[in-house]
């Protein structure tokens, strides 16, 4: 197939990967608060097991500071500043660290906490080291378009694109959680 | 008081303009095997080798010339009165000088603020409010700000997060020291250099090294990573304040500055000229003149400058 991405302003394989890899988890989130459920959880409730297997795996939580998951003030953390907000190219500095793209990784936890401290401290998210794009993505609330034309967009995707941009492990997940809610029984 | 009020539009170099707009170019990498992340070698050839020829990055930048006009005058009636009356003040010079020092205010804050090329910007945002007679000023140039002329120059754009003012401003400056200039000014609004002060009121050396920018003006300095660099507080509101692109709080810049690669050039002559109007040449009794100057900006090299965004 192939992609109609002009209606998406992106321009080649790399904006399809990160645009692949940004509204995969809206997928899933979406989904996972599309019913509520009254009762307390079943564990044998395949569909709810999907879904929290499909939202904790694909997406890393943001840091919280004085949280039981707060890393250390040594430990290396990712912060966003901007991120959603500036180019995905565009420089520049908080302090003494380069963000790019409002991006900035191996960020001593101790400044990060600092930063969160401050007045500018809202705009500030921070993650762990390893967080993909994804978390990026939920982290700094990006909605990055409507359920239905994602869906469009998925459909008139070329899925070795939008495979490749996954990789075989998140695509998998994605897949088990979308077959959850096609055969709960399965 | 004159060059105390606008030091700013004072001390920046004035140059020739070459038409209608000034065209230059715009230097925004000094050669293309340069890069701050690495220390490659490339220049050495051997013995009768044949020597690579490589040349800057430019782009083509064109400075519109603004036109800054403004007509003063004073009727046959007061003029009569206030001589007859054996007063010793001269109200034709006292409308002159006060609206030499509105025309430098708008020029200095032209200088700051000015855009006039990036249709999208506003008062409210980093590109500053957009009238296509202006000039673009340092907030729009050396914000390199997305979707303008100067998205892509390489300008060093810091925020102000835990440092204080004086230690952004010496990260800020060793950036671009980095990336191959030599900023010797900082310019800031009265507020800020206020903050600068307090924080280095134990200084001795910040406040008994003062140096005279231009002449009736001494500035304080402060020591960087590679030499000394001028404190030039500007007074009033040139600099503004608008939304941060990237926290989204209210700020305000503090510009470092390479002055020997930023001019003004200018069309006619380089400060304020003054026209006399014939007297009642319009059949009203008085005396009127026109003040104007044609002035635009040119930065040469904003690689080697930046601005810091410090919370208003």
């Amino acid at each position: 197939m192939f992609l109609r991405l002009a209606s998406l302003e992106c321009g080649d394989a790399g904006d399809i990967a990160r645009v692949a890899t940004m509204v995969a988890p809206e997928v899933i989130h979406m989904a996972s608060t599309s019913h509520v459920h009254s009762e307390p959880k079943q564990p044998n409730d395949t569909t709810e097991r999907a879904e929290e297997m499909s939202a904790d795996a694909l997406i890393a939580d943001e840091i919280q500071p004085a949280r039981s998951t707060e890393p250390d003030d040594s430990d290396r953390v990712t912060v966003l500043y901007g991120y959603g907000k500036v180019g995905s190219n565009t420089r520049f500095w908080l302090d003494n660290t380069l963000f790019v793209g409002g991006i900035a990784q191996h960020v001593p936890y101790a400044t990060a906490r600092a930063w969160k401290k401050l007045p500018i401290g809202r705009a500030i998210h921070i993650l762990p080291d390893a967080a993909d794009e994804a978390s990026y993505a939920k982290a700094a609330g990006i909605q990055p378009m409507a359920p239905a034309r994602l869906a469009a967009m998925i459909e008139a995707s070329d899925v070795d694109a939008v495979f490749e941009a996954l990789g075989p492990e998140r695509a998998r997940k994605l897949m088990n959680a979308i077959q959850a809610r096609i055969d709960p029984r399965a | 008081m004159f060059v105390k009020q606008f030091p700013l539009w004072e001390m920046l170099p004035k140059e020739p303009a070459n038409g209608l707009v000034h065209a230059f170019d715009q230097m925004v990498s000094p050669d293309p095997n340069t890069s701050s992340t690495s220390n490659t070698i490339s220049t050495v050839v051997s013995d009768l080798g044949t020597v690579g020829f490589t040349a800057s990055d430019y782009v083509r930048q064109t400075a519109n010339i603004a036109v800054f006009a403004l007509g003063r005058g004073v009727g046959f009636k007061e003029l009569a009165a206030v001589r007859q009356g054996g007063m010793a003040w001269n109200p034709e010079k006292l409308e002159l000088s006060a609206g030499m020092i509105k025309l430098a205010y708008d020029l200095q804050t032209m200088v700051a603020q000015g855009n006039g090329t990036y249709a999208s910007g506003t008062g409210a945002n980093e590109g500053g409010a957009y009238n296509n007679t202006y000039f673009d000023g340092l907030r729009l140039i050396l914000g390199s700000v997305a979707g303008s002329n100067y998205a892509s120059n390489n300008a060093i754009q810091l925020e102000q997060g835990s440092l204080n003012l004086t230690q952004t401003i010496k990260a800020g400056v060793a950036k671009a020291a980095q990336a191959g200039g030599l900023p010797d000014v900082v310019v800031m609004s009265i507020n800020a250099k206020e903050q600068l002060d307090q924080e280095n009121e134990n200084n001795k050396r910040y406040n008994d090294n003062l140096v005279e920018v231009i002449p009736g003006v001494q500035v304080n300095q402060i020591a960087w990573a590679n030499g000394i660099l001028k404190v030039l507080p500007v007074p009033g509101f040139s600099f503004g304040t608008y939304t941060s692109p990237i926290s989204g709080q209210t700020v305000e810049d503090v510009y470092f500055l390479q002055t020997d690669s930023i001019s003004m050039p200018w069309l006619y002559a380089e400060g304020f000229t003054v026209l006399e109007l014939p007297a009642a040449v319009d059949y009203t009794l008085s005396q009127r003149y026109i003040i104007f100057s044609m002035s635009g900006m040119a930065v040469k090299t904003p690689l080697f400058m930046g601005k810091a965004r410090r919370l208003a």
